[in-house]
């Protein structure tokens, strides 16, 4: 060995052992394995095989020639076992097997989430929000993570609201319990956990297209530019958030209404529809084309005839709810009676505010085909006034509460009437009527979870056929009703009872085999409880 | 294989005529049945998913009093030298020895039935669920038992043999925590080297072969490494 190498050995440990400490720190400070960490780490290792190579004879001396042999074949045969087992978990992570074992094959995705999982070709990001201890927070994980599992190009993450405020500012968030689906620029919000409208909210951020809906003009409807607090404008904000491409429509000079519109909304009319007006809406529907009509009390309109056809009918009093009302203002209702509905599935719990809002009837009993979901209701202290003057409720005049504000109707029948309805809604009409057009206006949609309502209501209504046919799982009704009694007997015996009756088997074996005391387990218990720090004892 | 068989039939007989055994089995009950009773009762939830995570925390402390006497012991006693030269293989000796483990595990975890039994008495389980939430934690069960056998290798004091296993086991259920600290070349490693994101699915009702493939694979490679320090005695 030239005397240089032996001269350097030392040293070049040293340095190597400093350069693989240093390449290490480097890569945890700046969380990048670039090209400083690799030449770092190759000089070091470089210099340390210096350092061994320089003191090979001391080594083996020291450790013994049959010792270095069985050592090294020992080290081989484990990274050896080390490396096989690698390559079969890397394997497994690509190709692994899953098998749901749950009766309602609860952490299985649909056909459909699976076909659109597919077509994601770029990666897509979910962020969700929600606050430590939030129990929906698991339900979320559990369902991302089935995600996740099928498709490489979904990740996600999760982020305290209360630890990163400025998170929720930067995505403009109402509040936790929000899935953000980011897809380079383009982002699409969920704020219901189940898989239909996760699945929905994959296929709108990774459509290439954005969802057009059409807001009808020309007869004194809420204006998207409009910023006063009468106006649309945030409503607009809201939607182009949500991937919604929104254009204004006058069926007057253009009357041609294509189902390219996912949704018309007509939001809050002042005056009547032309006839020409009316056949296009007609003609549009018809087709399977979907509707959100947002009409006020007493307003001369003949909005109704839109919607007639699906005995749905706008009312003319003001809904007015002492109970509820809203700074002292019995007009303004605050609704907290959600209905089960697709809509407002994820309402409970939530407040929204309806300003001056009218009933929405529905016709009794449903026309063949016809599916009425009352979406919301004021209190049963609450009524429809009739009368301008009084606001008192009159038996006979009046109609008393709980009023419906909202209803979504599902056309499920094919367009002769009397025939059967079907079970496939595709191309099939969807509407949604409010009896009110100002609780999503500017003054009012930041107030409660009237956005939410309104978003749901028209994401709902925009769903494409492939989102309509993932059915929702249905809830799984495992919780039980213990008495008092029974919770104790479960306290006792488990805790109690059973731990008991090992010691009583382990006194018999004790007994029996005399290879122990009976009471020896106890005795050892004892010591150990004895000498938990809690307990003060040495 | 009768080798085998004989030797796991010894170990078994001996943690069965010891009375640290059902000391450790007692201990075990109680604070599961502690978990189960809080978690059911108070979420009157027909469910056991939050028990079977209860129990991944409890077994790491249960694990090292199982296993740190296993070859320690036998170490301290000089009984080593005899099973060694006996007329056994290392291999043989260190799977009788794990198998004989798995199997009081086993029997510890069967007496727990009886929680599915309440539950199943008074709420309408999902036997599904509880099926893979039993397999997942006997597979983890089972990754936990290998590095305590390979850590009581180690060593003839007892004490330090648990004590070091405790230590490795928390490392690996601890691991995925700083998983995001290690940059994005190796946080995915890192995070999958960590027991519990293993363990999550089992608990739900879901049975991933990556996830029981990873529990085998540590007891492989910790079984192969406890029969290499077991040889090492020879090399000298």
């Amino acid at each position: 060995m030239p005397k240089w190498i032996d001269d350097l050995s030392l040293p070049a440990g040293f340095v190597g052992l400093l350069l693989v400490a240093g390449a290490i720190a480097y890569y945890f400070l700046e969380s990048d394995f670039g090209w400083t960490v690799g030449v770092l780490a190759a000089l070091g290792l470089l210099l340390l095989g210096l350092f061994i190579y320089g003191n090979s004879v001391a080594i083996r001396r020291r450790v013994g020639a049959r010792q270095l042999r069985y050592g090294t074949n020992a080290v081989v045969m484990v990274a050896a076992l080390f490396g096989v087992l690698t390559l079969v978990n890397l394997f497994l992570v690509r190709n692994t097997v899953r098998w749901d074992l749950t009766a309602a094959g609860e952490f299985t995705l649909s056909s459909q989430s699976l076909r659109a999982l597919e077509n994601v070709k770029e990666p897509v990001k979910v962020i969700g929000f929600f606050s430590t201890g939030d129990a929906s927070e698991q339900k979320a994980k559990d369902l991302l993570k089935q995600y996740a599992n099928k498709s490489d190009k979904i990740s996600y993450e999760f982020v305290d609201p209360d630890v990163k405020p400025t998170e929720v500012l930067k995505y403009g968030l109402g509040g936790p319990g929000t899935l953000v689906f980011l897809r380079g620029a383009r982002r699409q919000d969920a704020t219901s956990l189940d898989e239909s409208s996760i699945t929905s909210a994959i296929i709108r951020v990774t459509a290439d297209k954005p969802i057009k809906v059409a807001f009808l003009t020309g007869h004194g409807e809420k204006s998207l530019d409009i910023a006063d607090n009468s106006g649309y404008r945030q409503v607009k904000v809201l939607l182009e958030q949500n991937n919604y491409q929104l254009d204004t429509i006058n069926l007057t000079t253009s009357p041609t209404l294509t189902t390219d519109y996912a949704l018309v909304v007509v939001a809050g009319p002042r005056s009547s529809l032309l006839e020409k007006e009316k056949e296009a809406m007609k003609g549009y529907l018809d087709a399977g084309g979907r509707l959100l009509v947002m009409g006020d009390p007493r307003l001369d309109t003949d909005v109704n005839e839109l919607i007639s056809k699906w005995g749905v009918e706008i009312g003319a009093g003001v809904v007015l709810d002492p109970r509820m009302a809203a700074a002292g203002d019995m007009g303004i209702v605050v609704v907290q009676n959600y209905l089960w509905s697709a809509v407002t599935k994820d309402m409970n719990g939530l407040q929204t505010l309806f300003p001056y809002a009218t009933n929405v009837t529905k016709k009794v009993p449903a026309p063949a085909g016809i599916w009425y979901d009352t979406l919301l209701e004021s209190s049963d202290a609450g009524w429809v006034e009739m009368d301008k003057e009084t606001p008192r409720f009159d038996a006979g005049v009046d109609i008393k509460g709980p009023v419906s504000m909202g209803v979504a109707v599902t056309d499920q029948a094919s367009p002769e009437p009397g025939s059967q309805p079907s079970a496939v809604t595709k191309d099939r009409p969807r509407l949604v009527v409010f009896g009110d057009s100002d609780f999503v206006a500017n003054g009012f949609i930041g107030m409660g979870a009237n956005a939410d309502l309104f978003l749901n209501a028209v994401n709902w209504l925009a769903q494409s056929e492939q989102e309509i046919q993932i059915k929702p799982k249905p809830p799984i009704q495992r919780s039980m009703t213990l008495s008092n009694g029974q919770k104790n007997f479960m306290l006792v015996t488990t805790v109690g009872l059973l731990p008991f009756m090992v010691l009583v088997v382990a006194g018999v074996v004790g007994w029996r085999t005399g290879s122990f005391s009976p009471l020896a387990p106890l005795r050892l218990l004892a010591r150990l409880f004895r000498r938990t720090p809690w307990s003060g004892g040495s | 294989m009768s080798n085998l068989l004989t030797m796991t039939g010894k170990e078994l007989r001996s943690h069965f005529v010891s009375p640290i055994a059902y000391a450790v089995m007692a201990f075990f009950l109680v604070l599961s049945g502690f978990f189960f009773a809080t978690a059911v009762l108070f979420s009157q939830d027909s469910s056991l998913r939050y028990v079977f995570s209860d129990m991944s925390i409890l077994l790491l402390l249960i694990v090292p009093l199982i296993t740190m006497r296993l070859v320690a012991e036998e170490k301290k006693s000089g009984t080593i030298e005899l099973l060694l030269t006996a007329p056994l293989r290392d291999g043989e000796v260190v799977l009788g020895k794990f198998l004989a483990a798995l199997v009081f595990l086993g029997v510890m975890l069967a007496v727990t039935g009886y929680y599915a039994l309440l539950i199943w008495i008074f709420g309408k389980p999902d036997w599904g669920a509880i099926i893979s939430g039993y397999l997942g934690t006997m597979l983890l069960g089972a990754a936990y038992l290998s590095l305590g056998l390979f850590t009581s290798s180690l060593t003839q004091n007892q004490i330090i043999a648990g004590a070091l296993g405790f230590a490795l086991l928390m490392l690996f259920f601890l691991i995925s925590w700083v998983a995001d600290f290690t940059g994005p070349q190796f946080s995915g490693v890192v995070r999958y080297l960590g027991f519990t994101d293993h363990f999550d699915d089992f608990t739900k009702g879901v049975i991933d072969l990556k996830d029981a493939v990873f529990y085998i694979s540590v007891v492989a490679v910790s079984l192969l490494l406890t029969v290499r320090v077991l040889e090492s005695r020879r090399w000298k």
